[in-house]
Parts: C-alpha cells; structure tokens; sequence
C-alpha cells in the first residue's frame, strides 16, 4: 500500500462519513457544515484526479460560496432556532431508506462497469483528452487554452447564464424592499 | 523545497562513507545500520522537516507579533507598553528556588536530577535577559501570555453547541496555516511550490468564513451571532478586490506560481536583473493603483481595524470569539496574526518583487550557473548561491514583516468602519478600480501581442523600453517624494 494509496484511503474516509453525517445528523446547521467537510473531502478527491485547477475552484466557490450562503440561509431563518426533530425514526422508513441507497448503489457500480472507467492512468477516452490538454502546455494553461479556444460557446453559454442568475438575484432584492 | 531529498540522500551516503573510512568494525556496524535506512524514511523527513519548521517559525512570527503590536500601540499612544516581563522574572525565580529546595537534604533523587538540568540554565537565563531583555524590555510577554492561555481553564459554556464550538478555531488556524505551505520564502528554501499557487491562497482563505460562522452560531450568543455573520459577510466581499489584483498579477506575470512570479519580477529577460524598479508595484501602474486596493482588502480579510467591527470591543465586546477562552481564545489570536503574514506575504510577492532584495549588484553577484529557459524562451528559474538564498530568505521576511508593521500601524491610527461604510467602499470603490486594472492588464497584453506579431526581440526590444520607462518614472516618484518632503512649511 503505496503513500498515495493510505492517503487516498484517508481522505475517501472523511469525505464518505461527512457526507454521511449531513444525511443522518438531526440538527440542520450540523448537516450545513458536514457539508462543507465533504466538499473539503471532494476537492481533496480532485487532487487525486490531477486536476489541480478544479481542486482549488472547488474550495473557493462550493466551501468558501455555496456552505456560507447555506449557512447565511439557515441562521436568518426562524427554523434553526428550533429544537432538532424528535419524531422518531420508524423500522419501516429505514428499511426503505437502506433499500433506496443499496439500489442506487447498485445502479451507479454497473454504469461504471459498463463505461469501463478502469482504475489506472491509462484510460483511453479521458486519457487522451488529458494528453491533448498537457501537449498544449502543462496544467491550467492548456485548460484556457481550450476553454478560449475550442470550447469557447459553452464558456460564453455559461458566463450569460451567471448574467442571468445574477441579474435574477438583484431583481429579488430590489422588488422585496420597494413594496410601494 | 528543492532538492532537499537529494540532499538528505547524498549526507546519508556521506555518512556511510565516513563511517567506512575508519575500517572499524563497530564503525562497520554503524555505517551498515545507516546505509539500510530505507528511502521512505528520508521521503517522510524531507516532507515532514520544512513543515515542521514552518509551522514553528510562524507560532514564533505570531508571538512576537502580538508583542510588537503591543509595543506599536504604545509608541503611538505616547506610552510605554510591555516593559516588566524579564525571562529571568518567571523562569529564573522558579529554576532558583527550585535548585534551593533541592540542595536540601530531605530532597528526592528526581528533585535532585532536575536540579541538575535547571542549575546550568540559571547563567543561561541572566545572560539572555542581559543581552536581549535589557535592549527590548517586556519582550518574553509573548511566551508568558502563551503560557497563561495554556494555563487558563477552558470554558464552554453548557448552551453552546459542543462540537461546533470546538471545532471553529481549528478551522480557522488550519486555513491560516494551509496557506504558509505556498508561501515563497527563499529561491531555494520553501515547503513546496503549486503550478497554481496564488490560487491555491485565494482557495485556503476562504476557508476560514465557515470557521467564523461556526463560532458565531456555536457560541449561542446573540451578539457573537451577529459579529460572526458581519465578518462573514465582510470577508468574501473583500475576497473579491483581493481576487481581482490576483488575478491581475497573474495577467501580468503570465504564470500562477509564486516562484514564477518572483522569477518574472527579477526582469531576467531584460538586462534589468534584480533591480527594485523591476518589481511590479513600481513597474506597472495598473498593479501600482492595486497596492493600496489589496492593502485594504487584506486589511479587512484579518479583521484588522479599521474593519473590525466583528471584534468592536466597544460594541460587541468581542464578535465571535466573546465566549472563548484560553486556548481556544489563543488560536483565534494565532490565526489573525498567521492570516497578516499570509497576506503580508502575497503582496509582497505580487508587489515588491517576492524574495528578490532590490539590489541588482547583489543579485548578479549571488547568481550561480544560467538561469533556465521553459519551451517558449521564458525564464522559469534562475540559480544561485545557497549563500544567496540565505540572503533572499532574509529579504523576504523583512519585506513582509514591513508590511505587517504598517498593518499593526494602521489598526492604531485610524478609527473603525460603520458597516455601511465598509460595505460601500468595497462594492462601489475598490471593485470597480480593480475591475479596471484586470481589462487593463487584459488590454495591454493583447496590444502588446499585437505590436510584438511573436517576434523574440521584439518582445525583448518592448520589455527592455518597458523598463526604461519604469526606471524613469521610479525615480521621478522619489524625486516627487523628496521634494515632498523638502518642501518648507507653509
């Protein structure tokens, strides 16, 4: 078992049982900031993956955006202020639970299988994407060199609909405070 | 940090060959226990070793920062500050009185042992106060606040969330601490250098906002709720003018890297070698309109007054750490003195030219060998001296620490914000400007390409006039200065 591998072992660990602890954990605010470890986790995941770009992106827009917008949401609301839910977990909502999971589960297992996404470096689809960015220039560079270059319309597509998103955004606001 | 695994391999070896010269058995003995030594462990050391210095040097930096702040505020205040903590006072008096105690005949062996260890450290101590505390009075403070944080007893109060509660300094400290891995502190001696390292800082500060929101919320205090939620909000609105001026810096440098952008500063490529006006605060003037932009933005990214209105000790006695004590209290305190050397550090790094000192003499006597050339003839590294990276090391933590200085001079000088106030000026002030400066760096690039059609020499030719004109309009601003200053009273 190689550094890397125990490392990976570790970090998979802590983001599995954050995420786990964002579905099962009663209080809302601490599902809220189990949410921001199991992005924590996901951009540690990221780095694994050699994409170092998208590590980094993910703590500044998913841990560093979303989870405080999320938190921001929670504590204005009045719902945080209550007691966590005491109704009582019955034997038949796990059971359905546990069923639904290991159904996913099992769905995800054989879409991968049928992909055959193998486990090394070598994988001929995502691997020859990979070579095409790093023949440009190594890391990010290539990436801009193919978001401005071939991949320039869905980059543009985008950033209107962060326009949009925006300018939705403000009109919220603005129609909340001026009720006259 | 480069070469360090190479260089921890080539000493075990030497070693071994040490030990083989003698034709000694036990020197036999020795010398096959030290060759066994597997890789790995020299990988862990090599890993672990600048960490370990790093996250020492910085407890050290943080300490002996809250002294200086103390002393700062002092000299401002027209008072004296810190002036009675002599290491003699608390380690001596107790390393005396213990020794008396043991000399005595009832005395037990490991009395008497520790006796021994303390005895020789007594003319240690009356030195060190000598030579240092007797020049810079009250300076072991810092030590003996550290130590009577540890000493305190650590409260939480019984409505606060436990978990939350306990888990926000460690947040906090660890996004503080995660940036210093990135950090350029020498060409040569640094924890590790990422192809994406302003980023990566841009990454791990905001981290620290659901460290302060978690202890807002955890503390279960109306008041804290509202600093905690205030210094939210006032950190990732300023994340975005710091964002902008990174972002610039790396328009202008073309590399996200820090070494790679103090490379780019040193202006290998146009016989400027070294030289301060090549820095980019004195070279560019969109990046020198940014000084003073990601000035305020780190300012207000520590909860350094004048934006400390989380901490408003006249308002809120305390923001989000009101309920922490000891300890706890003590990492808080370390992280915002970790997150101003942090800061401090990116800008000197994407201002004043990284670890390089300003002097081109110096720095074309230090260089050792040919700076080497990436695929499109762009300087990625140039070599020198180890005895000049000791010099760069030294330069670039007392550029920073300038920094920090004037962070600590600002938070004495100047009244705190009204939120209103702070929001405004981030939104409708520094934004825009640094909006601005980012299409202007994007502009010049592509009239620059334009004029060089991806001609070497004349990139080099427009490089070289660049810095001709940066020279003048360096020395014109401290011709401005000097006659500033000279001016008589009117």
């Amino acid at each position: 078992m190689s550094a890397e591998g125990i490392l990976f072992w570790v970090v998979f660990l802590f983001t599995a049982s954050s995420a786990a602890l964002v579905a099962t954990t009663r209080n809302i605010l601490h599902a809220a900031f189990a949410l921001g470890l199991t992005f924590l986790g996901v951009s540690g995941i990221y780095l694994f993956l050699h994409a170092d770009f998208v590590a980094a992106v993910q703590l500044i827009v998913y841990v560093g955006g979303i989870v405080v917008l999320i938190m921001f949401g929670i504590m204005f609301s009045s719902h945080s202020m209550e007691s966590p839910g005491e109704e009582p977990r019955s034997k038949f909502s796990l059971m359905a639970g546990g069923l639904a999971a290991l159904g996913i589960f099992a769905v995800l297992v054989l879409l991968i299988r049928a992909l055959q996404v193998p486990l090394s470096d070598q994988n001929s689809a995502f691997d020859a994407i990979y070579q095409r960015t790093v023949a440009v220039a190594p890391g990010q560079k290539g990436l801009g060199h193919y978001l401005l270059g071939e991949y320039l319309l869905p980059f543009e597509v985008v950033s209107i609909l962060i326009l949009g998103a925006l300018a939705g955004a403000i009109s919220l606001i603005r129609k909340e405070t001026t009720t006259e | 940090m480069v070469g360090f695994l190479e260089w921890l391999l080539s000493c075990q070896q030497a070693l071994v060959k040490w030990l083989n010269s003698f034709h000694g058995p036990e020197t036999g003995y020795v010398a096959d226990f030290v060759g066994a030594i597997p890789e790995g462990v020299f990988v862990f050391l090599a890993i672990v070793i600048p960490v370990l210095v790093v996250g020492l040097g910085i407890q050290a930096v943080a300490g002996i920062s809250t002294f200086v702040e103390r002393k700062v505020a002092a000299k401002i205040q027209l008072r004296l500050g810190p002036m009675e903590c002599n290491v003699g006072s608390f380690v001596g008096a107790f390393a005396r009185a213990f020794c008396e105690k043991a000399a005595k005949p009832g005395a037990s062996m490991g009395a008497r042992a520790l006796a021994l260890v303390l005895g020789p450290l007594i003319p240690l101590l009356d030195a060190l106060d000598k030579i240092v505390t007797k020049r810079v009075p009250g300076l072991p403070i810092f030590a003996a606040d550290g130590l009577k944080l540890i000493m305190k007893e650590d409260i939480i109060p019984a409505a606060a969330d436990n978990w939350l509660f306990r888990a926000a300094p460690t947040i906090v400290l660890a996004s503080a601490f995660a940036a210093l891995a990135c950090l350029p502190y020498s060409d040569r001696f640094y924890v590790a250098d990422f192809n994406i390292g302003i980023f990566y800082l841009a990454a791990v500060t905001s981290l620290e906002v659901m460290g302060i929101l978690m202890a807002g919320w955890a503390s279960n205090n109306k008041w804290s709720l509202l600093g905690g939620m205030r210094s939210a909000a006032q950190i990732t609105s300023y994340e975005i003018p710091a964002g902008l001026t990174i972002l610039t810096a790396m328009i202008v440098s073309g590399t996200m890297s820090m070494q790679g952008l103090t490379v780019s500063q040193l202006g290998v490529d146009n016989w400027q070698l070294g030289w301060a006006w090549n820095w980019y605060a004195f070279s560019n003037p969109l990046m020198t309109i940014l000084v003073p932009i990601y000035f305020l933005a780190a300012l207000a990214e520590c909860n350094r007054t004048p934006f400390d209105i989380p901490e408003a000790e006249s308002e809120l006695v305390s923001g989000y750490h009101t309920e922490y004590s000891g300890m706890r209290f003590a990492l808080f305190f370390m992280a915002e003195y970790a997150m101003m050397f942090v800061t401090s550090a990116i800008a000197v790094t994407i201002f004043f030219g990284g670890w390089s000192t300003g002097i081109g003499v110096l720095e074309r006597a230090m260089i050792d060998g040919q700076p080497t050339y990436d695929s499109v003839g762009q300087v990625t590294a140039v070599h020198f001296h180890w005895w000049g990276s000791l010099i760069h090391l030294l330069a670039f933590l007392v550029k920073t620490y300038l920094v920090v200085l004037i962070m600590i001079w600002v938070r004495w000088a100047v009244p705190r914000f009204r939120p209103d106030q702070m929001m405004a000026l981030c939104w409708k002030r520094l934004m825009p400007i640094g909006m601005v400066a980012f299409l202007g760096a994007s502009a010049w690039l592509l009239i620059r390409g334009g004029l060089t059609g991806g001609s070497a020499e004349k990139s080099l030719q427009i490089s070289q006039a660049t810095g001709v004109l940066s020279l003048f309009v360096f020395l014109a601003v401290l011709g401005g200065i000097w006659i500033w200053w000279k001016k008589p009273a009117q």
